[in-house]
């Protein structure tokens, strides 16, 4: 898990002038329980783990959520983290860790709506591509409500995030290969779905 | 590539859900503050209880270095338990919270006085029927150890009262031991053993048939000023002096 870790460049890449790694410094601030650390360590990957949880979740007010119950929870969880991946991969482990309620959450109101009416597109602003990438894209969450949480994570990771196999185990907590099994099953259910919402 | 749906989905919904969000700043302060909150909450709870550990730790190594926390731990006994017996040497003389049976005052002077028709003197029937204490017990069963006993090397005021203590319920001298309680009430007016000191001189004066100064000395453990020490047998013991005195 380390050597996957490092062959990724992940752990501890930044270094301060004193030689010591910032990473590493920023986590002893985090879990001496320094507030101005953690505004640091979201200001720095508040993005990405934000793109995670639209992108898995489907509803940004939920996402929201889940963005903000990972770095709340992140002080705690740095005690027990020991530096063998890089700090973003962490906060996005983290994230994995708290997204099963918002999934859920989030496809129940989806489902909701859906009985009503068709889930509505966020405005394009005028070009005909934009309105049928949201299309498309909406089409997908509601497809990836009929995953199970573990093959939709492993889907969001590697096919609409393009993170490879090992990182996304890296993340996860999981092996490789129980990864690659998760993509392949997800991608199969996902085709007939997507097929029924009529993507081809 | 593009003909795969689920490929062309994934990059619709990458470059969808960007990251970007309205709340997030919002968002930012939210996290800070309840980190803020967090922190404030958790040094309250170690400012409460760091002195509450500090003072238990400090007493308590206070308590063992002076030797208090065995008799704390003897005070929680329950009161039934016997108490450990008395130190061979007499240096552990009775504490102030334990009430150390000492001979019974009130029937030696006045019976002795009733019996003799006069002033009470130490006699060899007043010196038999004492109660031996627990410290004549186990320090000096025979006469001879009695007669000379060898002053430990112990503190002024331990020795003081040590050699009060034989005097009175060893050696049964009432003359030497109501000059040996004097010389501690002197030397320590305010003692620890100073309480049972001014009781046993008491005893000393009955038993000598100085009465006059025997009731005085006595009055104020009848009345209570002592704090209900011996306060029963010293009124018993005024009693029948009275009456004694009456005759």
């Amino acid at each position: 898990m380390v050597h996957a870790a490092r062959s990724l460049g992940l752990p501890f890449r930044r270094v301060s002038g004193d030689g010591v790694p910032a990473e590493r410094r920023l986590l002893e601030r985090l879990r001496a329980g320094d507030a101005a650390a953690l505004g640091e360590v979201y200001d720095a990957h508040h993005v990405s783990v934000r793109a995670f949880a639209q992108r898995l979740v489907g509803d940004s007010g939920a996402a929201e959520d889940l963005v903000q119950d990972t770095f709340m929870a992140l002080p705690r969880a740095a005690r027990s983290f020991r530096g063998e991946a890089s700090l973003r991969t962490f906060v996005l482990s983290i994230a994995v860790n708290h997204v099963r309620h918002h999934v859920r959450a989030a496809a129940r109101q989806r489902a909701v709506t859906a009985r009503f009416a068709r889930q509505p597109v966020p405005c394009a602003s005028s070009p005909a591509d934009d309105a049928q990438r949201a299309e498309l894209a909406a089409a997908l969450v509601h497809a990836l409500d009929r995953l199970p949480i573990d093959q939709r994570v492993a889907i969001v990771l590697c096919e609409v995030e393009e993170r490879t196999s090992a990182e996304a185990a890296l993340i996860v907590g999981v092996p490789e290969a129980t990864v690659r099994t998760r993509l392949f099953h997800a991608r199969r259910k996902l085709a007939e779905a997507l097929e029924r919402e009529g993507v081809r | 590539m593009k003909d795969d749906p689920i490929a062309r989905a994934a990059r619709a919904l990458r470059e969808t859900a960007d990251g970007s969000s309205a709340r997030a700043a919002a968002s930012r302060r939210r996290i800070v503050a309840r980190a803020v909150s967090r922190r404030r909450r958790r040094n309250r709870l170690l400012l409460v209880l760091a002195p509450v550990a500090a003072v238990l730790v400090v007493s308590s190594a206070w308590a063992a270095v002076t030797g208090r926390l065995g008799q704390w731990i003897d005070a929680l006994r329950p009161t039934s338990v016997p108490a450990p017996p008395a130190a061979p040497r007499g240096s552990d003389p009775p504490a102030r919270t334990i009430v150390e049976p000492p001979p019974p005052p009130a029937r030696e002077g006045p019976d002795a006085d009733v019996e003799a028709g006069g002033p009470p003197q130490p006699s060899a029937t007043v010196a038999s029927t004492r109660p031996v204490p627990p410290l004549a017990r186990v320090t000096a069963p025979s006469a001879d150890a009695a007669i000379a006993p060898s002053p430990p090397s112990v503190p002024d005021e331990e020795a003081l009262y040590y050699v009060a203590h034989r005097a009175h319920f060893v050696a049964h001298d009432p003359g030497a031991a109501l000059r040996a309680w004097e010389a501690y009430l002197a030397a320590y007016p305010d003692g620890r053993f100073a309480l049972e000191a001014r009781y046993n001189r008491a005893l000393s004066l009955v038993r000598l048939g100085r009465l006059t100064e025997a009731k005085s000395a006595l009055a104020p453990f009848a009345d209570g000023r002592a704090g209900g020490y011996r306060a029963a047998e010293a009124r018993e013991l005024l009693d029948v002096l009275e009456v004694d005195g009456g005759r």
